[in-house]
């Protein structure tokens, strides 16, 4: 049925996928296996049992997953299956969304994020959130950088301005734009630039993770590379979870890759959390290894 | 922190505050208007004539702010139909639309007032009509036409670029198209247009002092079917209408009652404004479904 | 309605496509408001210098103080000045007090409400604008005027405040619905993008939406005066219309609506004292212009890009 099995070549996930899928592929209730965890990396964040729901409508059921400190973990599925849901779990955003109802616990450093008395404005300072869409503020280069700093009460120049340059330069953006920070206006940049200036923005703000959701799908390939060059050296300072529709990209910047999927249910589950060499060369799941060799989704 | 979240809370009490304060207005001014009438009101008061001293009734005036109603829209709807076809099918950047559309602003910000001097000027003493429905119906023209042209055009403008692109495809010329593809589609969203522009002419006045009259009429005679300005059906009989007649009971106050009698008609023009305020909303939506084919 | 033939249907309109006859008959039919606005502007420029032209009265008299347009009672001078001050005092007090209420409304209906409260404010918005301003006129008359008298201690309680709280009324949900549809123009996940950084909601709102949606929310505000400069009935009903200039809320004053409205009927189109009065009109009609041209900057001014 399949000549490939077993050796998929990570470029095969772009191939035109077959329209009929075969009915006889098991539906399987797998609970993630965290097998293949490195135990000497500390869990930076740690989602069990995680279920969301919008109004009456479950979204994403039972998500248990670890991801270590300075490492880059991608979600990868097909669209509907909740990855962005999940990830805006772990930055309290679904909080904003009027009827979306999260059970389960997440947690940053072993502390749990959805605790009583957590604010949910302390979580989002730690952890940093870039949309899909690039959308830098309406002001300008600088204004948009220094905006979270000032807002946590920041008001001298010169430490506004010395943030300001680190997050831009930490971005790779600084050499681009530091001629006219104050004249030019985020949304004149193109959408890479724009996007760089929203990593820097959440990086002034000095968070511990970064939440990257679908950072590339708007840019062109260029803007793209230097955003994925970005996230390798971002690795060294930060945690950082990236949903992406991209299966080279996730191979390209990511250590490990959740794979999630929509069950018979309509909810969205997570199938497989392994090393991304792994899901991409050899994964246990028949369900992986069809979505990853490009079979459906 | 603790500072800024308690700003958040702080902030969010007010705004919630502030919405509940003008609610609380909204409903106290119409319970006011109902409760203040229910001594004296009856539904006798719609059907009988005004009198100089005590309730009476205010048919004439209602009579009147109809007869206007129905005479601005048979002037204004079709001028403004044709204009909203013109401004969203065949117009371009130009210095005619440009100034299209400068007027229109203009128009909707010259005082109700000074339109009023205008068609004094024109209607009543340049042609020589002295206070006619006519008059009045024009110088209301003059307001409704830019504003009704405008939701038209917005009206027209709103069905997808598709539905255009369908019709001509077939052979279609842009006239067949603009008649048979795109008006049917915007037909609910300019009769809301419609429904709006109507609603506030039962509320204007002041263009109507010096155009359509401020005199209370006696009696109206409906079998009197003439062009006769004596006639209630004439164009050229002299309409003062409910909000007119409001303005003129509250500022001569000869009638003992005149409180109550305005304070009643007031209630009465109130509701029908409301009832065309939702009528418009409840039409379009009616009219949006059927040209849906839901 | 004839249709043209298909040879008419080129990207361009050209020479023949110009001669269509619905394109003309549709166009003479928009034309019109420009004749009709043209119309407006000519007669009354026409017969408000006609003060200056006709009965001699030299230019700079008009904003004299006095109004003295009666020549029983001795020599006239046809000085505006106190309705020009009573308008202005009528419009900006009344933004003052609206601006804050309907900004803030604006604000909780983008940002703050619920959808069940937003089904309730918006409808409201929309029958509140529907308040005919006779009816505003009466309710200020009957219900504010004896509060301020009684309550207040105004001498008439006709007076300038009446008028600025009637008309504030008037504009407040003008100002509401545009300063709302400002809100809404600002792009949703910006608001998102703050809080995401860690902000509170209100920091969102305050230092992103406030000043992304600021020039609209600023020519909603310039609307409103607008509408409360051209205002003539509910206004005349509740000033107490004596023609001096007065600085006191607690006084009657006078605006140039208010004057027309009380007096054209009582002159005769010969008299000077009628020239003056439509020489108020066509001082409104130059504050309805430079409304329009203030509006047209603002909303020329976007956020910058
Ligand atoms: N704000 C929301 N309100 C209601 N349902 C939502 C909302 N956001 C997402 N959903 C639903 O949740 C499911 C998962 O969506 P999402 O997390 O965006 O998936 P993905 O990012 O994997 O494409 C979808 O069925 C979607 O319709
Ligand atoms: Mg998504």
């Amino acid at each position: 049925m399949d000549t490939q099995q077993g050796d998929v070549p990570v470029t095969s996930a772009t191939a035109p996928a077959p329209r009929a899928v075969p009915s006889s592929i098991p539906l399987p209730a797998l609970q993630p296996m965290l097998a293949g965890m490195d135990p000497d990396a500390s869990v930076k964040l740690r989602a069990k049992d995680l279920s969301i729901r919008y109004g009456t409508r479950v979204a994403v059921r039972d998500v248990t997953l670890d991801v270590s400190e300075h490492s880059v973990m991608a979600f990868i599925g097909p669209s509907g299956c909740g990855k962005s849901t999940v990830l805006r779990c772990f930055d309290r955003m679904n909080d904003l969304i009027p009827g979306a109802v999260v059970q389960g616990t997440v947690e940053l450093d072993g502390e749990s994020m959805y605790g009583p008395g957590v604010l949910p404005v302390e979580v989002r300072r730690k952890v940093g959130l870039v949309f899909q869409r690039p959308n830098p503020f309406p002001m300008s280069i600088y204004e948009n950088v220094a905006y979270g700093p000032r807002r946590f009460g920041q008001k001298d120049r010169g430490k506004l301005d010395e943030t300001v340059e680190r997050s831009l330069r930490h971005a790779a953006l600084w050499d681009e734009v530091k001629d006219e920070l104050r004249k030019k206006s985020g949304l004149a940049l193109s959408g890479g630039q724009q996007q760089r200036l929203c990593i820097a923005r959440a990086l002034a703000t000095d968070p511990e993770v970064i939440l990257m959701d679908e950072p590339c799908s708007a840019l062109d390939p260029i803007a793209t590379l230097k955003i994925e060059e970005l996230i390798a050296q971002l690795k060294a300072d930060y945690t950082i979870v990236i949903v992406t529709h991209n299966m080279q990209q996730a191979a390209r910047v990511s250590d490990r890759t959740a794979f999630f999927t929509l069950g018979e249910d309509r909810a969205g589950y997570l199938v497989e959390l392994d090393d991304t060499l792994k899901i991409f060369t050899n994964p246990t799941n028949q369900l992986t290894e069809d979505y990853v060799s490009g079979r459906f989704g | 922190m603790r500072r800024v979240l308690l700003a958040d809370r702080l902030a969010t009490a007010t705004l919630w505050a502030l919405a509940l304060f003008v609610v609380a207005i909204l409903v106290s001014i119409i319970a006011y208007f109902v409760v203040s009438s229910i001594p004296t009101f009856s539904l006798a008061f719609l059907f009988s004539d005004p009198v100089d001293s005590g309730i009476g009734g205010i048919l004439p005036l209602l009579w009147n702010s109809a007869y206007m109603l129905v005479l601005t829209m048979l002037l204004t709807i079709p001028i403004a139909v044709l204009g909203g076809i013109y401004m969203a099918e065949y117009a371009g950047e130009n210095r005619f639309t440009n100034a299209i559309r400068f007027s229109q602003e203009l128009i909707s910000s010259v005082p109700s007032i000074v339109v009023g001097l205008f068609g004094m000027t024109l209607f009543v003493a340049g042609l020589g009509w002295g206070f006619t429905a006519l008059g009045g119906a024009l110088t209301l023209l003059v307001f409704n036409l830019p504003l009704l042209l405008r939701l038209s055009e917005q009206a027209i403008r709103a069905v997808p670029a598709d539905e255009r692109a369908a019709s001509l495809a077939l052979g279609s010329t842009q006239w067949q198209t603009i008649r048979h593809a795109v008006l049917p589609i915007a037909i609910p969203g300019i009769v809301t247009g419609i429904v709006l522009t109507a609603g506030r002419v039962f509320g204007e006045a002041a263009a109507l002092l010096f155009t359509a009259g401020v005199a209370t009429p006696a009696h109206y005679d409906f079998t009197f079917v003439s062009l006769d300005p004596r006639s209630p059906w004439s164009p050229f009989h002299q309409a003062t209408t409910l909000s007119v007649f409001i303005w003129n009971t509250n500022s001569e106050a000869n009638n003992p009652q005149h409180t109550e009698v305005a304070a009643m008609s007031s209630m009465v023009l109130l509701f029908l404004v409301l009832a065309f305020n939702l009528s418009s909303r409840w039409l379009g939506g009616a009219l949006q479904r059927r040209v849906s084919g839901l | 309605m004839t249709a043209p033939t298909r040879t008419l249907r080129v990207a361009k309109p050209g020479f023949r496509a110009r001669l269509d006859p619905a394109r003309r008959i549709t166009q003479a039919a928009a034309a019109l408001v420009i004749a009709i606005v043209a119309l407006i502007l000519a007669f009354i420029a026409w017969r408000g210098i006609q003060l200056f032209i006709d009965a001699g009265v030299a230019v700079p008299e008009i904003l004299s103080p006095t109004w003295q347009p009666d020549p029983d009672s001795g020599p006239t001078t046809f000085g505006l000045l106190p309705f020009i001050v009573g308008t202005l005092e009528i419009f900006v007090g009344a933004a003052l007090i609206a601006a804050p209420l309907s900004v803030g409304l604006g604000l909780f209906m983008a940002e703050v409400a619920p959808n069940w409260a937003r089904r309730i404010t918006q409808p409201a918005m929309e029958v509140f604008v529907g308040i005919p301003s006779v009816v505003w006129g009466f309710l200020g008359a009957v219900l504010l005027v004896p509060v301020l008298r009684t309550n207040f201690h105004f001498t008439y309680g006709y007076s300038m405040l009446a008028g600025q709280l009637v008309v504030a009324l008037m504009i407040l949900p003008t100002i509401t619905s545009l300063s709302y549809d400002a809100f809404l123009t600002v792009p949703r996940d910006m608001r998102a993008a703050s809080m995401a950084l860690g902000t509170t909601r209100w920091q969102a709102i305050r230092h992103v939406v406030v000043p992304a949606a600021a020039s609209g929310v600023m020519t909603a505000i310039v609307m409103g005066m607008m509408r409360a400069a051209g205002e003539a009935l509910a206004v005349q009903m509740v000033i107490g219309n004596r023609a001096s200039i007065a600085f006191n809320p607690m006084s009657p004053i006078q605006t140039l609506t208010s004057a027309i409205t009380m007096d054209m009927g009582n002159t005769t189109p010969s008299q000077p004292w009628n020239m003056a009065l439509w020489t108020m009109g066509l001082v409104l009609l130059l504050m309805s212009l430079s409304f329009v041209l203030l509006v047209r900057r603002l909303s020329a001014r976007r956020p910058a890009e």
